[in-house]
């Protein structure tokens, strides 16, 4: 799984609401469901020191 | 009638294909592709079945027609080496735990028989096919077991179709990594591939049953099939036109446009949509007069039943006012819960 950016982005009452992240070339909403295997992934490579999430606009 | 001969007529009725509920496989007829045929890549390409290329192959997906006569399939999976390296893959899929870390239905001692319809191109070399199950934390996760190898060893494709039977005894399971608190499935990977040979199979058939004795295979509908697999992932097809109404909340912020999936989902998915715009292809949220509003940027925010869409950034709207989304064109949208 190639992510090459991802950052948080906010609901509309300016909760969390996910993280937008570009995956294998696609931009995709991925929700902060630790089941949801590309958030696991996310979390992975952040652990990891591989990957970094921006914070929301 | 006697608890014996009970049993016995039962035991006809799977030898028949009666018997329902058998194949733990979702899929195993290679029936539904959601994400369409003639894709190349890795991961999941037929629904509930993901490829792992070897170090450099790329590999296509094809449905054919091409299936084992006579025993009512009308659909295999053709996967193939289609370019870069000529090093194989492995093509596998996974059972979903009940509950993570709950894998009590594969306890120890647990007999369970793997059976598949498989045969190579004439053109391939690969004749191997060695599979072995072990459980996981998802595809790619960081837990999982250790691999348990079938009784039978590797089986030899040939150029004709054959039902190939693996048995397994669940062992006591330890983990490789991680934790076994942790794993959420039993995968099934089918180990085929090698440096510089060619590899290009046909597949269908395939199910998992508990027990020592394979039993016929589990023909189901293409509609229970796609259910089953929706659970994991469904695609949300959606014609051009006016398709979920929400609120303005502010004069630049839209709320509560939703679409509720068909299925529930194992876990909240990822989404994937078409951009914010007014192109072809495109999402666009239109005021309550039914024009554009001054297009922002939208997002897609999912529970494990329904998803929410809300844009940012928009102008021309009025706070209170409906609003409408509007697909220029058919588009679709997509979930994805897969392990």
């Amino acid at each position: 799984m190639n992510i090459i950016s991802a950052q948080y982005y906010n609901d509309s009452d300016d909760n969390q609401g996910g993280i937008k992240a570009t995956v294998d070339g696609t931009e995709m909403f991925v929700p902060l469901d630790p089941a949801n295997r590309h958030y696991a992934e996310i979390m992975r490579q952040v652990e990891a020191g591989e990957l970094t999430i921006a914070d929301a606009d | 009638m006697s608890r014996a001969r009970d049993l016995a007529e039962l035991g006809g009725s799977a030898d028949a294909g009666g018997l329902t509920g058998r194949n733990l496989i979702i899929n195993g007829a290679m029936q539904v592709w959601q994400r369409g045929t003639g894709l190349t890549g890795s991961g999941y390409r037929i629904d509930r079945w993901y490829t792992e290329p070897r170090s450099g192959t790329i590999v296509t997906h094809d449905q054919s027609v091409d299936v084992p006569s006579g025993l009512g399939f009308s659909t295999s999976a053709h996967v193939y080496r289609s370019g870069g390296n000529d090093n194989g893959f492995h093509l596998n899929t996974n059972i979903e735990l009940d509950a993570t870390g709950n894998y009590s239905k594969f306890a120890t001692g647990t007999k369970l028989v793997y059976s598949v319809y498989i045969k190579k191109a004439a053109s391939a070399v690969q004749t191997n096919y060695n599979p072995y199950i072990y459980l996981n934390a998802g595809t790619g996760g960081s837990n999982s077991s250790q691999a348990v190898f079938s009784n039978e060893g590797a089986g030899t494709m040939t150029n004709d179709w054959q039902r190939m039977v693996f048995t397994f005894t669940c062992p006591t399971w330890t983990a490789s990594a991680g934790s076994l608190n942790n794993v959420n499935c039993l995968v099934i990977r089918g180990i085929m591939g090698q440096d510089n040979t060619n590899q290009d199979i046909y597949i269908t058939g395939a199910q998992l049953e508990v027990g020592d004795t394979a039993t016929p295979f589990e023909h189901r509908s293409y509609a229970d099939e796609l259910r089953r697999c929706q659970r994991y992932y469904e695609t949300i097809k959606v014609m051009n036109g006016y398709f979920s109404t929400g609120q303005a909340f502010t004069t630049s912020q839209i709320a509560g446009a939703t679409l509720n999936f068909k299925v529930t989902k194992r876990a909240s998915p990822t989404l994937t949509a078409p951009a914010a715009g007014t192109a072809a292809g495109t999402w666009g949220f239109v005021g309550s007069n039914g024009s554009y509003a001054t297009i922002g940027s939208h997002t897609l925010t999912s529970s494990v039943d329904f998803v929410r869409i809300e844009g940012t950034g928009y102008s021309g709207i009025s706070a209170g006012n409906a609003s409408m989304i509007y697909s220029n064109g058919d588009t679709e949208a997509k979930a994805d819960a897969e392990l």
